[in-house]
């Protein structure tokens, strides 16, 4: 059986409770599962040694041990698949709104924040992993999108639907195209993909994740069992996990 | 015996006291406010380049200067001017006269959108009103208009809920589009565009013609607005990269300035609404022996602008900014000037120099 390693942060809860869970046709009797988690953006403080992730901070080796079951740092050649649960999506919506409005957005515009995006240390991390593991996939997943009972996701919607809601859809319909483009044509490793939410899990705006996933969401904090709070928005499900992992792994 | 009328005059009436015998970097009592700025006022800024300092300046000292238009949440800092975000209250560019200013308040206020508005170079399009915020213009006339649209939807918000207009005057010399009178920032053919004398004629506004553009501006203003409006006017004080007129470019700097300094001056005679900031006159100041001018003599050096500043925070307050700074100004004369994110179109015009 193939063994697949999921590294994350909270989000990583939801593909816990997701393994946790009753089984997941197309996965669980395909794969093996690991997981390693690290609190907010602790992850940043690891480097990889050879074959090896290995932490750079004590509090960084305790998490990875505990969310692990007792390993404290990833051996890459053991994977054929890597799953990272950390930090934005490429597809979040916010860093292309002004403020919380949606407007035109140039592609110039779109390509310089995303780059800026990909500058961040959690898609060096990704990267060094995909370099480190040629033979493996990785999928950089980031966080999920935010649930549609979000505030961003209340005022967009009242601006899709306000007296300016034709240039408001306009405006998501060519970011969403513009931004898949140029996410499309990110300088990335072979073996290294931005992935986005299957469309049956997002809302029908395609920005924020269907609601469904985010309630009774966990999250891997310090103990993988502190249930969210009911108005969290940001935390999935595990059947948020469930999705994700049959979306992710139905080809590999 | 009758004293001459000058006998009682204070200090700052006299040359030599006020400028000769004053260093350039501390005049004394050289603005007085005609009103305090409230810490309530929502603050716009508009102008030529010199403007961005002001406004840069009067954000650091906690003034509510407004954004009604701000960089997608995503896009660096470092790349917000490139693209004409947090330069000015929107995304409007430099606005080097008084008939651009009057344009653009048209067309937020009345719907009149100026012609000739869509520039092309190498098959990409530009605003021929603000053609330096897309580094690259945009792919298509279509998109440059859905730009545009939610641009003036921000700046009739702008135009709408500013409490205080800060504006400074550039210049008088502009190219219009002889069709329908519009005016550019920029002539075409410079930064995208075609110039063909057909289509377009150089103007070199008259003193009445600065004056009645800045009264229709208010007149706009009144009708459209339902709160009072004060209004600061400075003029810019760096000189013309180029004239189109067949003189020497001092000769035209000098009038171009003259008329926008006598426009101001009588507007804020004849309007308690209207005051003037003397930015022009403490950076010419020859005192300063050109010291606040870069090597270039044309882009106002830090402590140019500092000294400015701080005239202006010891009359309105505020001025946490530069009373922060490590150092006072000083006159050290090495400093380029511009060269902490100003944007400005009309250095462009030097490429075409010698």
């Amino acid at each position: 059986m193939s063994r697949v390693c999921i590294i994350g942060n909270s989000h990583l809860g939801a593909f816990k409770l997701a393994l946790d869970g009753e089984d997941i046709p197309g996965v669980t009797e395909r794969f093996e599962f690991d997981t390693f988690g690290s609190i907010r953006a602790s992850l940043s403080q690891t480097k990889i040694e050879g074959d090896r992730l290995v932490p750079q901070r004590k509090n960084v080796t305790e998490n990875f041990r505990r969310t692990s079951g007792g390993q404290t740092d990833v051996h890459l050649s053991s994977y054929s698949a890597f799953i990272l649960a950390v930090r934005n999506s490429p597809y979040w919506i916010r860093p292309y709104l002004y403020d919380t409005n949606l407007g035109p957005v140039s592609e110039a515009a779109i390509s310089a924040i995303h780059h800026a995006f990909l500058d961040d240390w959690s898609i060096d991390l990704a990267r060094h992993i995909a370099q480190a593991a040629p033979n493996a996939q990785v999928f950089f997943l980031g966080r999920p999108l935010n649930s549609e009972k979000d505030f961003l996701a209340r005022r967009l919607n009242s601006q899709l639907d306000g007296p300016d809601n034709v240039a408001a859809s306009v405006a998501k319909d060519t970011l969403l195209l513009r931004m898949a483009r140029i996410i499309k044509q990110s300088p990335l490793p072979d073996n290294m993909r931005l992935i986005r939410p299957p469309d049956h899990m997002l809302a029908a705006n395609r920005l924020f994740t269907l609601a469904k996933y985010s309630r009774g969401a966990e999250k891997a904090d310090t103990g993988l069992k502190q249930v969210f709070k009911e108005d969290d928005t940001q935390h999935m499900n595990g059947a948020y996990g469930a999705g994700m992992l049959a979306h992710l792994l139905k080809d590999l | 015996m009758t004293l001459s009328p000058y006998a009682d005059r204070p200090n700052n009436t006299f040359w030599r006291t006020a400028v000769a015998g004053t260093s350039p970097l501390a005049l004394q009592d050289i603005y007085s406010k005609r009103w305090a700025i409230q810490p309530e006022w929502q603050i716009a800024t508009a102008g030529s380049c010199f403007a961005q300092h002001i406004a840069r300046f009067l954000k650091q000292s906690g003034y509510r200067v407004l954004d009604v238009e701000p960089k997608p949440n995503g896009l660096p800092d470092a790349l917000a001017s490139q693209f004409g975000y947090q330069i000015y209250s929107a995304r409007f560019g430099n606005i080097y006269t008084a008939r651009q200013l009057l344009q653009l308040v048209r067309e937020a206020l009345t719907g009149d959108r100026p012609e000739d508005l869509v520039w092309e170079k190498d098959g990409r399009f530009y605003d021929s009103q603000r053609p330096n915020i897309e580094p690259n213009g945009f792919e298509s006339a279509a998109e440059l208009l859905d730009h545009r649209a939610y641009h003036i939807r921000q700046v009739r918000r702008m135009l709408l809920d500013m409490d205080l207009l800060v504006f400074t005057l550039g210049l008088t010399e502009t190219w219009e589009h002889k069709p329908s009178g519009t005016v550019f920032p920029t002539a075409p053919g410079t930064i995208a565009g075609t110039f063909d004398p057909a289509l377009y004629a150089f103007r070199n506004f008259t003193f009445s013609e600065v004056y009645d553009d800045v009264q229709a501006i208010f007149d706009c203003l009144e009708k459209a607005r339902q709160k009072p409006l004060k209004v600061l006017l400075t003029v810019s004080p760096v000189p013309l990269t180029a004239t189109a007129e067949d003189r020497h470019v001092l000769l035209s700097s000098t009038y171009s300035k003259s008329v926008l300094r006598a426009v101001a001056g009588q507007l804020c005679a004849e309007r308690e609404d209207v005051d003037y900031f003397p930015s022009f006159e403490i950076v010419t100041n020859p005192a300063a022996r050109g010291v606040f001018y870069a090597s270039n003599l044309r882009s106002v050096t830090t402590a140019g602008v500092e000294t400015v500043m701080k005239s202006f925070f010891a009359a309105h307050g505020a001025a946490e900014a530069l009373d922060s700074a490590e150092d006072e100004p000083t006159l050290s004369g090495d400093d380029e000037g511009d060269g902490d994110g100003v944007v400005c179109e009309d250095a462009m015009l030097e490429a075409f120099g010698e």
